[in-house]
């Protein structure tokens, strides 16, 4: 063996040679001096140790040290040593009385009530805080330096009795079923948790009588105008069924009180003239075309023309559709109660449609009117609006004159006078608008509405130019009521929505309370609608008017023929794919004129005028 | 009858007032003019109850017609009807001499207002809104005899 190999193995022997065991701990003086300490003398230091909850303390030997606890910091956890509280690392000796003691969490519950925002139930809320309990952790083995370890456990509160919460829900005078089960998982709960536990009884609502129209008709189609009707049905038809509804039952609510069901008033579309109720069953009593909308039924007699009308055939009126293959020409006047019916053109002519006004080809230099019924009610609506106060100040000062009259010595004569003084000298307006009233409606309306007709009688006996200087303060307080009756009538009355439907327009006034459609141009025309115009092409020239939209394709013309649109509701709107230069955009009294061609424009409704400007 | 001249440029707008105003049974359209010199003319040769006037007329200002008609025909109505609705111009409208003004488009309504504007000024107000106090009873009873 060299002395190379011998080295390295000595070397290698002391690199995993197992440490020497530590030797006793001597004091400090011990190794570099030689005075008298005997080496066979260990010292034992003190330890501490935790064992089934209590802190086991043993002392030094041989001037060990003393072994010492680490009190860890929570509110919850308190030390003594002999009696006097400790915090942080204490020396400990075996003589000491060491106490620690701990302040636990208890367990609580508590419980709120929510009434549902129905009032239909009532739920209860467990609120529950966990309670906490601290041990000592055991730490058997002996330390010098123990550092106090604490155990938390947590606890839940004790089942609650049921009488808790049903002693709650009494006291809160509540009525209706208990979920008891509910109650039960209350009482049992260890989190939070809400459960209904008392409910009251909804209301089981009612259905109310509806019409069902008889299975048995086929709807006919018409490929010109897209549309799709009833059948015609002859008299004695059973055309619909009134269905009769059932009264709801009413609830109680939580508190006791009870809840009404939604009224079953029936909603029965209105019967027309052409129909009758008889045993629930509504029965056809003339020829015609069955109309079903939601607001009438009717059977609506159908006059056909095959061939085109002209002024030759004089004023055309008629109370029901009229149906026309072929043109209105040269002057024409037609009048219907119901829809008109137009395959081929309106030329030079009036057409007055009380249900709509359909046209297969163009309207040209004409003017058609679309629910005329409903546009004198609006107008009616407008002169009763100025009417009515109107009388009220003649009822008023006719009863001043009176009282000023009786005074006099000339009463008798004088108080037969003050009606027609009145009229002369401070009512003329009053005179005139009564006047206007029998002016604005027509025989037609009268046939068609009692109340109307009613009112129109009572002036032609009492309030008109040959009668009214007669009139009493009877006669006003009468007529005043009237008056105000009719007014809530109308206001009350479903406004209808009857349309104009058209391929060409031209050099023509329509007015519709529904929809104005035209598929193509519309040129130097006046539209009005009480809903919406939709012009499918272009619109150049003229005034376009509705209450709230209008759709064109292309608005006004590149040369600048000036045209004008309004809508009148506050939200509507006005759209154009071109909008040309010299056109008039208005929308609920805000106006805009343009004076380039702009494209894909918006004006009105919420965004206020977008377009993209300038891309000719 | 209430005869009516329209003025406007665009022949289409003066056709669509001429459709409106001639709704009214009680309306003649005596003639439609595109231009002052047209005015005149017709003017000088009928009898005019009523002018429907646009504030633009090509090279031509309506108000300033509106101001000479005014001066020339004080009794007839004039109507200025414009899509420059803004406040000055009814202002100006009205120091030219125009009794109505109506803002393009019109509607139905919008002309039988007008014409009832136009019939009322014809009239005798013969309405007295003033509220009736012991004078003017005593005067009402002195018209008794």
């Amino acid at each position: 063996m060299s002395i190379k190999s011998v080295l390295k193995r000595l070397l290698v022997d002391d690199l995993f040679r197992e440490p020497s065991r530590p030797e006793p701990v001597l004091p400090s003086t011990s190794q570099n001096s030689n005075h008298s300490v005997q080496r066979d003398l260990a010292i034992v230091h003190g330890t501490a140790s935790v064992r089934d909850g209590q802190v086991i303390v043993t002392d030094p030997i041989n001037d060990g040290s003393y072994a010492t606890i680490v009190i860890p910091e929570n509110p919850l956890i308190q030390v003594y040593v002999n009696g006097e509280r400790v915090e942080g690392e204490t020396v400990v000796s075996r003589s000491h009385i060491v106490d620690i003691q701990f302040s636990s969490i208890q367990p609580r519950v508590s419980y709120d009530v929510v009434v549902s925002d129905d009032e239909l139930s009532v739920s209860v809320r467990a609120n529950v805080v966990k309670g906490v309990e601290l041990h000592l952790k055991d730490d058997r083995v002996p330390k010098r330096r123990l550092k106090l370890e604490i155990e938390e456990v947590d606890r839940y509160p004790n089942p609650a009795s049921p009488a808790v919460i049903l002693d709650l829900l009494y006291k809160n005078g509540f009525h209706g079923v208990i979920d008891y089960p509910a109650i039960h998982r209350l009482c049992t709960a260890r989190g939070t948790q809400q459960e209904v536990v008392l409910r009251g009884s909804p209301p089981r609502q009612g259905k109310p009588a509806n019409l069902r129209l008889s299975t048995s008709f086929q709807t006919e189609r018409d490929s010109l105008f897209r549309t799709v009707r009833l059948p015609k049905v002859a008299i004695g038809t059973t055309c619909a069924v009134i269905e009769p509804g059932f009264e709801g039952v009413p609830g109680v609510n939580v508190y006791g009180v009870p809840i009404l069901p939604a009224s079953t008033t029936p909603h029965l579309p209105r019967l027309g003239d052409g129909v009758t109720d008889v045993n629930g069953d509504i029965v056809a009593i003339r020829e015609g075309r069955l109309v079903y909308t939601k607001h009438r039924i009717d059977v609506v007699p159908e006059l056909i023309f095959e061939r085109n009308l002209s002024s030759d055939d004089g004023k055309i009126e008629f109370d029901g559709n009229i149906v026309v293959h072929g043109s209105i020409r040269n002057g024409a006047i037609v009048k219907a109660s119901g829809a008109v019916i137009v395959y081929g053109d309106i030329e030079t002519s009036s057409v007055i449609g009380g249900q709509g006004v359909l046209v297969g080809e163009g309207i040209y230099g004409s003017t058609v009117i679309s629910g005329h019924h409903q546009i004198v009610y609006d107008r009616l609506l407008q002169l009763l609006n100025r009417m009515i106060p109107e009388l009220s100040r003649f009822g008023h000062e006719y009863a001043l004159m009176i009282a000023h009259a009786i005074k006099r010595f000339d009463a008798h004569t004088t108080i037969p006078k003050i009606p027609g003084i009145l009229f002369e000298k401070r009512h003329k307006r009053l005179a005139q608008m009564v006047e206007q009233f029998v002016d604005e409606g027509s025989v037609e309306l009268s046939n068609i509405d009692p109340i109307y007709r009613d009112l129109r009688e009572l002036i032609e006996t009492t309030w008109s130019r040959n009668y009214r200087q007669n009139v009493s303060q009877k006669d006003c307080e009468i007529f005043l009521d009237k008056l105000i009756a009719f007014r809530r009538s109308l206001e009350s009355s479903p406004t209808q929505r009857t349309v104009v439907h058209a391929k060409h327009v031209a050099s023509s006034t329509i007015r519709s309370v529904g929809n104005i459609v035209v598929k193509c141009n519309c040129y130097s025309s006046n539209l009005e609608s009480g809903n919406t115009v939709a012009i499918q092409q272009a619109l150049r020239g003229g005034f376009v008017i509705a209450r709230k939209s209008v759709y064109v394709t292309e608005l006004g013309s590149p040369l600048a023929v000036e045209t004008s649109v309004r809508v009148e509701d506050f939200n509507g709107f006005i759209r154009a794919q071109v909008n040309h230069p010299n056109t008039l955009l208005e929308v609920h009294g805000r106006r805009v004129r343009t004076y380039n061609t702009e494209r894909n424009i918006r004006y009105g409704g919420s965004l206020q005028y977008d377009q993209d400007r300038d891309r000719r | 009858m209430i005869k009516i001249v329209i003025v406007d440029d665009f022949k289409e707008t003066a056709e669509s007032l001429s459709m409106l105003y001639g709704l009214r049974k009680d309306v003649q359209i005596v003639a439609l003019a595109h231009n002052g010199d047209q005015l005149w003319s017709i003017l000088q040769e009928h009898e005019v109850d009523l002018i429907s006037l646009d504030i633009q007329l090509g090279r031509e200002n309506g108000l300033e017609l509106c101001q000479i008609i005014h001066h020339k025909y004080p009794e007839i109505f004039t109507v200025i009807c414009s899509v420059e609705a803004t406040i000055e111009n009814q202002r100006l409208a009205a120091e030219a001499g125009a009794s109505y003004f109506l803002a393009k488009p019109v509607s139905i309504a919008d002309i039988s207002e007008a014409i009832d504007l136009f019939l009322r000024c014809q009239q005798d107000a013969g309405t007295d809104s003033s509220s009736l106090t012991a004078e003017s009873l005593d005067d009402l009873f002195d018209s008794l005899g």
